[in-house]
């Protein structure tokens, strides 16, 4: 086994690179997962928006209006924004607030005299949605209040009555089967392991493979009296070994991460997806090494294929954003399918069983494919 | 001996690729990756348009909300994309996500899939129909004598009136779409990796570190014209870089980055020469070796352009608004803050700020670099 042990040997000089890949893995995956379970809404919510005010009147009608929009949306923290334009800007573009509003002076006078058409600012991004759910809450508040004085109540009367009127809402309910909307954390785990797995395998095993096809050192093994059909073996050992541990490493942070959920039925499901990823991502090693003969070629590769992958196939930006050429083209690619197995195991895990197994094995036939191909490239390089 | 070395220093940096790789081919790689991936999702998610929905109706009996839901699917600037259908076609095309939701015209009801901003414009169509209803009946049931035709009227066309109380505005002209962030980063992501050059020109100047430094520590050369004419040559080989990547963002995948290019040149400019500067620092600590210089190097990059927002939109904000002297410190982050300025403020005075702190932060670390090179003598190799 002298060369299953120079493999590891070989491997532990590239131990840091794949720590710090690690690192930025667990870091980014921490942030998202405390980030996404603070918003888990159970069934339907009507979506609130942020607005900031700035009431220049002060009157019954300005501080009603004030305190529906407070009921219906969110008021954002007042303190950040100002009423200065600088301030107003950064607060939009970093959508700390949809909408912010400015209530003039007279406006009630206004109101009651029927002339309020146009006189309240909305500052805001033009033609967001956001901006439209807040204006049209501003609108129906102060309709059905015009309403009411114009039916001749005062405007005490008319803000009580119209609350009341605006209290009546639709009924608004979700298909069986709940809201479809937001990932679990561990489909969130399982789908960035689709980047930073293909990064590991990378810098760690073709690194490795590229060393052990140095020409030099190849020759000597090869004029060695070590029995080739041994030597590939062990070398296949090797890379095995290695995908298994950085599957346990996964599985460990995994158990840590997700606090257990791993252990259902569904973890098992997503494990073996994973397992299937492992081996494409060898694949995708093995032919690397074989491309290049430079260590730092490798982490270029390593990086532009596993960003590159994460990007176009679903898993750093959801499948349903992508356009339809870009979903076309992420079909020839591996990482796709490994995501499409795993967003139906969060969804749609027993009425999808089949498609399920299926994305699975065309991962297996891309491997294979994978290795076909840089076994004719190392012929082509040796003959 | 300047030129010479200017000359040289561009060559070997040429050749060695490397650091041309991660200033250049890798910034317009994921450039060209986040581009085709969300360049398009301020447009699908945000804006707003047409909400396909599918209205469930018995048709039996005379209904108000099939008035509305006609009035609000016609013209050039429907609301409504309505297609009529039977219950069960409805659920499934609600399944397939063809539609956003269901109304159910004969008891006033809404089906959704999930809470987002289509959904709730929806159910605030019929809320509104619900709340017009009642305030109707309200007001006709409080009425001191029987209602009569002429009071009818007046409350309906109270009703239809549809008075808009505000007048929208907006603070800017320029592009509002928050994902530009990730494009700002990667070129102080760019900027910052430059430091791979000069990293690499500070080793061959010193004796313990390669073999030209040995050559070049007993010429009789002053090693500040050796740092000064490798600084010049990275300077504009980066600059360079840096226009390239601007051009191709901004011409092949068109971004929109405003229209002040004169000002953002100049923060390229600038922002290279504190990413070289970063890399002369670095590589002048004598006792690292050059592996470990690399490897400091690639964490201080990725460290400061993820607190610029290269990873994940926000984080650059979240310190603004808790401790704001990193942001006015970090390289990465003056950078981002320059092109945001640009894009989104009329005046440049925080442009300008952005722009000193930048260029003072440069001479300050090259001068103390300098005080480290100078001088220093071996007693072995």
């Amino acid at each position: 086994m002298q060369v299953y042990k120079s493999f590891f040997k070989v491997l532990n000089k590239y131990k840091g690179q794949m720590i710090m890949y690690l690192c930025i893995f667990c870091s980014l995956l921490t942030i998202f997962i405390k980030t996404s379970s603070a918003s888990n809404p159970n069934g339907y919510k009507d979506k609130k928006c942020e607005f900031a005010v700035f009431d220049y009147d002060g009157t019954a009608a300005s501080m009603a209006m004030i305190s529906y929009l407070s009921e219906t949306n969110k008021r954002a923290d007042a303190g950040v924004i100002k009423d200065e334009k600088i301030s107003m800007q950064n607060a939009l573009y970093n959508r700390e607030a949809d909408a912010i509003i400015r209530i003039p002076e007279g406006f009630e006078d206004k109101l009651v005299s029927g002339e309020a058409e146009g006189v309240i600012d909305v500052i805001t991004i033009p033609g967001t949605q956001n901006s439209m759910l807040i204006e049209s809450d501003l609108d129906g508040f102060l309709g059905m209040t015009e309403l009411y004085l114009k039916a001749g109540y005062s405007m005490e009367e008319a803000v009580v009555k119209a609350e009341t009127a605006l209290a009546e809402t639709a009924e608004v309910s979700l298909p069986d089967g709940g809201d479809v909307s937001s990932h679990s954390s561990i489909y969130t785990f399982f789908s960035y392991l689709g980047w930073v797995m293909l990064c590991l395998m990378i810098t760690g095993v073709a690194s490795v493979l590229q060393v052990f096809g140095r020409k030099e050192l190849k020759d000597r093994i090869e004029c060695s009296s070590y029995n080739f059909l041994n030597f590939n073996k062990e070398l296949l050992l090797g890379m095995i070994t290695t995908g298994l541990m950085i599957c346990g490493v996964f599985i460990i942070v995994g158990v840590i991460l997700l606090k257990g959920a791993l252990f259902s039925s569904e973890g098992g499901l997503y494990l073996l997806n994973m397992l299937c990823y492992a081996v494409v991502c060898l694949s995708i090693a093995f032919l690397v090494s074989k491309i290049t003969s430079k260590q730092e070629i490798l982490s270029m590769i390593a990086n532009v294929v596993s960003l590159g992958m994460a990007f176009l196939c679903g898993i750093f930006v959801p499948v349903e954003f992508l356009s339809e050429s870009v979903i076309k083209v992420a079909h020839f690619l591996p990482a796709y399918w490994y995501n499409q197995a795993a967003l139906n195991i969060d969804f749609h895990m027993h009425e999808k069983m089949g498609s399920i197994f299926a994305a699975m094995g065309v991962q297996i036939l891309f491997a294979v494919a994978i290795v076909v191909i840089g076994m004719v490239v190392d012929r082509k390089k040796t003959a | 001996m300047f030129w010479h070395n200017f000359k040289n220093c561009m060559k070997v940096t040429l050749k060695a690729k490397v650091s041309i790789f991660w200033t250049l081919l890798f910034p317009i790689a994921l450039a060209t990756f986040m581009y085709v991936s969300f360049g398009n999702i301020m447009d699908n998610e945000e804006m707003f348009k047409n909400i396909d929905v599918a209205v469930v109706s018995s048709g039996e009996e005379e209904n108000g909300l099939m008035v509305v839901i006609d009035a609000l699917s016609e013209g050039d600037d429907k609301l409504l994309n309505v297609k009529e259908m039977s219950e069960a076609e409805a659920k499934q095309a609600l399944k397939d996500e063809k539609v956003t939701g269901i109304i159910f015209a004969d008891d006033v009801r809404l089906m959704v899939n999930e809470s987002s901003a289509n959904a709730s414009i929806l159910e605030s169509i019929l809320s509104s129909y619900k709340q017009n209803e009642y305030a109707i009946k309200d007001i006709m049931g409080n009425l001191e004598t029987a209602p009569n035709e002429a009071d009818i009227m007046a409350i309906m066309s109270d009703v239809m009136a549809d008075t808009s109380y505000y007048t929208e505005k907006s603070t800017s002209d320029s592009n509002q779409n928050m994902y530009n962030n990730y494009f700002y980063a990667i070129f102080a992501m760019s900027c910052l990796f430059a430091a791979y050059s000069s990293v690499g020109a500070i080793s061959n100047l010193q004796a313990n570190e390669s073999g030209k430094g040995m050559r070049k520590c007993i010429s009789p050369n002053s090693k500040i014209v050796f740092i000064v004419s490798d600084f010049l040559s990275l300077l504009v080989l980066h600059f360079l870089v840096e226009l390239i990547a601007l051009l191709y963002m901004s011409t092949v995948l068109g971004i929109e980055f405003g229209d002040k290019y004169p000002a953002m040149i100049l923060t390229l400019f600038v922002g290279s020469m504190i990413g070289l500067a970063i890399g002369v620092i670095v590589g002048a600590i004598a006792k690292l070796g050059f592996g470990g210089k690399i490897g400091i190097l690639t964490a201080i990059g990725l460290v400061l352009s993820g607190m610029a927002d290269l990873f994940v939109n926000g984080v650059k904000r979240a310190i603004e608004l808790h401790v704001p002297i990193i942001n006015k410190i970090n390289p990465a982050a003056l950078i981002t803050d320059c092109f945001y300025s640009l894009n989104t403020y009329d005046d440049y005075t925080i442009f300008i700020q952005n722009i000193m702190i930048m260029a003072v932060e440069s001479v300050v670390l090259i001068v103390i670099a300098f005080m480290m090179i100078r001088r220093n003598k071996y007693a072995s190799i």
